[in-house]
């Protein structure tokens, strides 16, 4: 009993109910602890009770420590500080606290004491400040017992050593705690920069510790927290100490995740990059050698698995390549160099042959590895040379003549360091680009501890150097290549630049960073943020997101083709259809007119769309419902290559289409760069008055075929006409259809609080007068001719304010029909004319550079012709494309595709 | 005084009344053609100041020679603004004459300055061939995305006449003796201040247009 009953003391009941435990901010108690003496549990009721006993709290109080401090001392003090007496505290034992003492309570009862919850396996005089197992802040519970301790939590009885629960003063847990679940993600404010972490061990006589790294914080301090931070909690750990000999250590791990802040799971991109390479495929039909429009877009094509290395898009760009790789090196006249000063260009070829499993040793007349034999070429460049070299030769694992040439680069490489830690074109402080690209180059060789030492330190640069959006700047300009290095070199060393709080700042991580640049209209990135696309940012931010994607899926970095198949293959006997999906899409009128001949269009619409992919014929069917019939089938503008042929089958109602090239076997190609694209336009009218309340039309088995070899598994390509169905109401009276085409954003020209609707108007002949007015708000709404020829529904819009619900515009009694024509818009007209040309053109471009006035609501809804949430040079490119190309507005086809939108 | 004498006085007056009538009658003509004249002769007649745009009718085409053979689209002068944007429109016979592509004048435009001090450029024109054989019209724009740092000036233009040459194939319908016209239907040399643009619609710009006479 001695040996468990280390501090007994006697003490008489002040107060009736125990004090939970509370808790002081230790700031305000410097060079103090806390000291609780108390009975819980010998009560009243007790067979044993007499009345000189107390119970409840005597004294809770903070008592001054200093050098000769001990547990022992404290305790007395804060007894005699009420006027309390004690037994035995000179023997390091108490026996008695103010009269109640051991074996009061039963043979089993005296005093305990613990030590921030934990009974001490020594008596309380052996808790010296002296000896640092006392200090500021700790907490001393002296507790009656009746039972050894096992009433209080403490027992020799087990060897539980796992933790009862865990107290946090801020944010909320999850899972909810349970003692076998050892991983918890704890979600607190984002304002919070620190927590009080309180936990209670299932058996007190086990010691408990809570610890970032190596840092222990005790339960009565605070413990710093940012995003991502990851907390132990471990009980009975190596080290500690306990009365009991047994027991494991158990430990609990809480990562702090701060609300609004990055997920600590890794964002999913595959969406947005699906449709940066299928823009990159399309925009750049031909890549050639050079930095734009070359290997680069090559790269990513392949390390982004869009085609397959034997398309032919590939084979057709490594025909190219072998022609100019023979005239350049011939003229080059340097052992296959491509270049007498920039080894990056040999560099930059081999890394974009290696993602096609193209052996650069013969390329054309050429082994494109030899010239690396010579360090002085490969370094004429300064580190940007080495930096490649070794990208270029690790991806195939090329050997030199000279050995010692990798080694010489790695040399270069440490030896230019910066005394920051990172790596410049020039100067002594760290680029941001520079440093990334040459972690990229250095992460194959950190087994060597001077090479994993310069990483370590540039990585920490790196996220030293991040910028509070989470983006890098290089020369003085916030962009996107940076970024993109900085992604690709933290995944080349397995680091996750999305969730790694190294490169987290403010919740933004480097990823989101990064797609603050991407434009979803064109599916490209811009340099600088609000810029429009360009072709070096999209390439390298697209490598980017593949190097991510890659990490996340845990696939071979960017740069490490270890799963790239080099063997020689031969040209396939039939093209290799792309891996990306087609899909086909319908916009329908929501309301047409009961009344028999009434006509109106259906306007499908082709995603996913690559000229490469040498498509010889579509052919699809049309379900449609009785009633209608087909007037004509219209193939797109942008369609060429083929021509169409349809028949209705009145008895099934199935419309079969047909597009292809009878005479020549063309390829059909779908010019321009946005898409969805329109693929064709059905012309529908009804044969007799439409008694049905609602009609379907349906576009199923869309196909498009390679050649006619119906056995061969890559002579088709079915396209995906999930979403190529749409319902048509019909009405007998006047009624109101609308949709939102957009909003403004504020950022250029439109008003975050101004919309653009635009309402269809069934059973309405011709342009009337359309005049809105709920009361509140008053528009003219201006007749669109384009729109209406493309629905076959006579069509308006306006500018409205944004507050204003889609409900008011399809409510007839907001309406009012004037019996004269209304005025008209003409989508691109911007000076209003009648004819668009330049003028028009440059009048979008002034507008965007503010040389001109802020464009009044009609200018906005003549200059935003792309139907976004800003007028830019965008919708210059749209009214040239249009004048040129006769390229439909977007804003035309968008008006079509809305109302199924929002059905 | 005699009758005969009376008859004449009277024949006299007469023919003065006539006389009268002629000639206020040739008043109001002649009141009538000047007021014409002064209505549409700064219309119709040209003012050799007014910046004129013209398609330049070519030697006639040898039907049996069957080569590309082109057009210039001259223009004889500039204003003093800067011109960022210019189009044209013009429309031609797509059923006889394939129309190839453009190839550049001699009119330049402002550009960056080069290693050899010069910074004049040709501008890069937007035409899409395809459409234009398809819908008999040729629509051709240039845009510079500046606002005027690569803009049509008088001073780029210096003594230079040809905006750009339109390069045609006669078809195997071009029968000898057929003529087919090109013409201008719309043309602008655009200009921040519109007001200050040089414009067919607004009559700002002349245009004349050419044709194509085939021979044997």
């Amino acid at each position: 009993m001695k040996n468990k009953l280390l501090g007994i003391l006697t003490a008489m009941a002040i107060t009736a109910n125990a004090i939970p435990f509370a808790v002081f901010a230790v700031g305000e108690h410097e060079n103090q602890v806390h000291v609780i003496v108390e009975n819980t549990t010998f009560t009243p009721d007790s067979d044993d009770w007499d009345d000189k006993f107390w119970y409840g709290t005597l004294v809770d109080t903070w008592v001054d420590i200093n050098d000769d401090s001990t547990m022992m001392t404290c305790i007395v003090e804060a007894i005699e500080s009420v006027g309390g007496t004690q037994v035995g505290a000179e023997n390091n034992y108490i026996s008695y606290i103010n009269g109640m003492g051991e074996f009061d309570g039963g043979f089993m009862s005296g005093w305990m004491g613990t030590l921030n919850d934990w009974f001490t396996n020594e008596g309380f005089g052996s808790f010296t400040v002296a000896e640092g197992e006392l200090e500021t802040g700790d907490e001393i519970r002296v507790m009656y017992t009746c039972s050894y301790g096992d009433d209080l939590g403490g027992s020799w009885g087990n060897s539980d050593s796992t933790i009862k629960d865990i107290v946090f003063d801020k944010g909320t847990l999850s899972p909810a705690f349970d003692k076998d679940t050892h991983e918890y993600t704890l979600t607190v404010p984002s304002d919070t920069d620190s927590i009080l972490v309180t936990p209670s061990a299932s058996n007190k006589n086990y010691q408990v510790r809570t610890r970032i790294g190596d840092t222990v914080y005790k339960r009565t301090k605070q413990v710093p927290v940012s995003d991502g931070t990851e907390i132990i909690v471990e009980c009975n750990y190596s080290g500690s100490l306990s009365m009991n000999t047994d027991g494991e250590t158990n430990t609990y791990v809480i990562n702090i995740q701060k609300e609004n802040s990055v997920s600590a799971e890794s964002q999913d991109v595959s969406e947005i990059l699906d449709g940066v390479l299928n823009q990159l495929s399309v925009d750049i039909p031909a890549p050639v050698f050079g930095t734009s429009a070359g290997e680069w877009s090559v790269l990513c094509l392949a390390r982004g698995n869009y085609f397959d290395k034997n398309s032919k898009y590939f084979r057709d760009y490594y025909d190219r390549i072998v022609a100019t790789v023979n005239e350049t090196a011939s003229s080059v006249n340097m052992n296959g160099a491509l270049h007498k000063v920039k080894s990056t260009e040999n560099s930059r070829l081999i890394v974009a042959l290696s993602s096609l499993g193209i052996n650069a040793e013969k390329v054309g007349d050429w082994n494109l590895i030899t010239p690396y034999n010579d360090f002085t070429w490969i370094k004429k460049q300064g580190i940007n040379g080495p930096v490649w070299a070794l990208i270029a030769l690790d991806t195939n694992n090329y050997q030199t003549t000279d050995s010692t040439i990798r080694q010489q680069c790695i040399d270069y490489l440490i030896e230019k360091q910066t005394p920051d830690g990172g790596w410049a074109m020039s100067g002594t402080v760290a680029d941001p680009d520079m440093t990334a690209m040459t972690i990229q180059a250095l992460a194959k060789y950190t087994d060597d501890i001077k090479v994993k030492e310069a990483v370590d330190n540039a990585i920490n640069t790196l996220s030293s150097i991040q910028k509070e959006t989470g983006g890098y700047s290089s020369w003085g300009t916030i962009n996107s290549e940076s970024i993109a290095q900085v992604i690709v070199a933290c995944t080349s060393l397995g680091i996750n630049p999305d969730t790694d709080e190294r490169f987290v700042k403010n919740g933004s991580s480097a990823v989101d960073a990064l797609l603050t640049f991407y434009n979803s209209n064109n599916r490209t990135f811009s340099h600088i943020a609000g810029d429009g696309g360009n072709g070096m940012a999209t390439d390298q931010a697209t490598y980017a997101l593949i190097a991510y994607d890659r990490f996340i899926n845990n696939k071979t970095s960017l740069y490490n083709m270890s799963d790239v198949d080099f063997t020689e293959t031969t040209a396939p006997t039939a093209p290799v259809k792309p891996v990306e999906h087609l899909t086909a899409s319908i916009g329908i009128p929501q309301e047409i007119s009961s009344k028999k001949g009434t006509e109106f269009n259906a306007v499908v619409n082709i995603d996913g769309w690559n000229n490469s992919a040498d498509y010889k014929l579509m052919d699809c069917i049309v379900n449609v419902p009785d009633g209608l019939t087909v007037t004509n089938i219209q193939m797109g503008d942008r369609v060429s290559g083929g021509q169409v042929s349809w028949n209705l089958e009145d008895e099934t109602g199935k419309l079969r289409i047909v597009y292809f090239d009878p005479e020549k076997n063309q390829s059909i190609n779908i010019s321009g760069t946005d898409f969805p694209a329109e693929f064709f336009v059905i012309g529908f009218k009804s044969t007799e008055k439409l008694t049905a309340e609602e009609l379907e039309i349906a576009v199923t088995g869309m196909s498009m075929k390679f050649s006619s070899d119906s056995a061969s598994d890559v002579a088709i390509e079915v396209v995906n006409t999930d979403n190529a169905n749409g319902t048509l109401k019909i009405v007998d009276e006047i009624s109101f259809s609308a949709c939102v085409l957009y909003q403004g954003d504020g950022i250029d020209l439109i008003p975050e609080n101004k919309k653009a609707v635009c309402v269809a108007v069934a059973n309405l002949d011709e342009n009337s007068a359309l005049v809105y007015s709920d009361g509140k708000n008053t528009y003219d709404f201006m007749y669109s001719d384009e729109i209406t020829n493309k629905t076959g529904i006579i069509s308006y819009v306006a500018l409205v304010d944004s507050s204003i619900t889609p409900e008011n515009f399809i409510n007839a009694d907001n309406f009012t029909i004037g019996t004269k024509a209304g005025s008209e818009i003409v989508f691109g007209d911007a000076n209003g004319d009648g004819v668009i040309n330049a003028q028009d053109a440059l009048n979008s471009v002034n507008a965007w550079l503010r040389k001109t006035d802020a464009p009044t609501d009609t200018e906005i809804l003549r200059l935003n012709v792309n139907s976004d949430s800003r007028i830019n040079t965008f919708d210059a490119l749209g009214i040239v494309e249009y004048f040129v190309h006769g390229n439909e507005y977007i804003i035309v086809n968008k008006a079509v595709t809305a109302y199924n939108s929002v059905r | 005084m005699s009758i005969n004498s009376k008859n004449q006085e009277q024949e006299k007056k007469k023919l003065n009344k006539k006389q009268k009538i002629i000639i206020s009658v040739t008043a109001v003509v002649s009141v009538i053609i000047i007021l014409l004249l002064i209505l549409l002769l700064p219309k119709k007649i040209k003012n050799p100041d007014t910046p004129t745009l013209t398609i330049v009718t070519p030697p006639k085409q040898s039907i049996s020679a069957g080569e590309e053979f082109s057009v210039d689209v001259s223009l004889s002068a500039l204003g003093e603004e800067l011109y960022p944007a210019v189009s044209a429109s013009m429309v031609f016979d797509s059923s006889h004459l394939e129309f190839t592509g453009i190839s550049e004048g001699d009119i330049m435009i402002l550009g960056d300055e080069r290693a050899d001090g010069n910074s004049r450029q040709l501008p890069e024109w937007s035409v899409d061939i395809e459409r234009s054989n398809k819908t008999g019209q040729i629509n051709v724009m240039y845009l510079d995305m500046t606002g005027g740092k690569y803009a049509f000036t008088k001073e780029c233009m210096e003594d230079n006449h040809i905006l750009m040459k339109l390069n045609f194939k006669l078809r195997g319908s071009a029968k000898v003796g057929d003529i087919y016209n090109l013409e201008i239907k719309d043309s602008v040399f655009a200009t921040t201040d519109e007001s200050k643009n040089l414009a067919s619609i607004n009559d700002t710009l002349i245009t004349n247009d050419g044709k194509v006479v085939i021979i044997q």
